[in-house]
């Protein structure tokens, strides 16, 4: 029973762990900012549940429970309102579009405030 | 007995949004592994049924959360409607990436307001 | 354990790739972008060398990093625009 939990702590821990990694190549591979921004919200997102979780299941007990879920609640609003200020600021500072097959935001008038 | 279905509603509406947050980072990973690029990149403009800023904010939030989308901007029309601009990545033009979040934010709407109702 | 050392070491990855990408460029806004997914792995990080300490104040420590790396990212954006709107 305890390995179990152990094991199955491994393992979420080595998902997270890969859902970084993947993050990272997509940084590295994808072609302009807005498009690694939605990669880095991979890592942020899910990658970071599964790693917390993961260590839950090391260190199980009622008070470690609390305090994880309290962790992935503002993690997912944080990083939600992190990335909407990285990305109004990446479109404000004029970076380009690498090849869209569609811009609506150019061609409107007050370049969304 | 609406008010009675609100907790209810909720619940149903978070568990389908992890479902799609599941989905959806599964296919920025595939992309992400796969040699070359299969997105079609594009911003489109999303005019809301939102009500309120709250429910802009929690909307804005929930597209950003969704990989492979990315809520840019905002602005308010003079008629009074709350406009998105949103960063799609795999649909293949404006108005698939427009239906997509459609569909998202009346199932939204319906799990927010104590009263229900999509529009 | 040895998911936690896997753990580690992948995430060590993610940030060095994140570092390179953060050094190369080429736009402002990618470096800043390499730089949040850096603070999220210092986050996962912090997160798995406790729990290989079996430290008791490993959530708490976790919890903070998370506050601080959101006040890093806000920062970020914020230094983009060069504190303009």
């Amino acid at each position: 029973m305890n390995a179990l939990v152990t094991v199955t702590g491994d393992v979420l821990i080595v998902v997270g762990a890969l859902v970084f990694t993947t993050a990272a190549l997509g940084v590295l591979r994808f072609p302009d900012a807005y498009t690694r921004l939605s990669a880095v919200g991979t890592a942020g997102g899910i990658g970071i549940i599964f790693v917390v979780s993961g260590a839950l299941l090391h260190l199980p007990s009622v008070p470690n429970l609390v305090k994880v879920i309290v962790i992935i609640a503002l993690q997912l609003i944080t990083s939600a309102i992190g990335s909407i200020a990285l990305a109004r600021s990446t479109y404000l500072t004029r970076t380009p579009l690498h090849r869209p097959a569609y811009d609506e935001l150019t061609s409107s008038a007050t370049h969304g405030k | 007995m609406t008010w009675l279905s609100w907790p209810i509603r909720l619940l149903v509406f978070t568990g389908w949004f992890a479902k799609e947050i599941v989905v959806a980072s599964a296919v920025v990973l595939r992309d992400n592994l796969t040699p070359g690029q299969a997105s079609t990149p594009g911003i489109a403009h999303y005019a809301t049924r939102c009500r309120t800023d709250a429910e802009l904010t929690l909307l804005a939030a929930l597209i950003t959360l969704t990989p492979g989308t990315l809520a840019l901007g905002t602005e308010t029309t003079p008629a009074g409607a709350r406009v998105l601009f949103v960063h799609g990545m795999y649909n293949v033009d404006a108005d698939a990436l427009r239906t997509e979040l459609r569909d998202m934010e009346g199932r939204m709407l319906h799990a927010v307001r104590r009263r229900g109702g999509r529009s | 354990m040895i998911g936690i050392d896997i753990g580690i070491l992948l995430i060590t990855v993610a940030c060095l790739a994140s570092t390179y990408r953060m050094l190369r460029g080429p736009t402002e806004a990618d470096r800043a972008i390499a730089g949040d997914l850096l603070l999220f792995g210092v986050v996962g990080l912090v997160a798995l060398f406790g729990v290989r300490a079996a430290s008791t104040y490993t959530f708490d420590i976790v919890l903070i990093t998370a506050l601080v790396g959101f006040l890093g990212a806000l920062s970020l954006a914020r230094a983009l625009t060069r504190g303009k709107r």
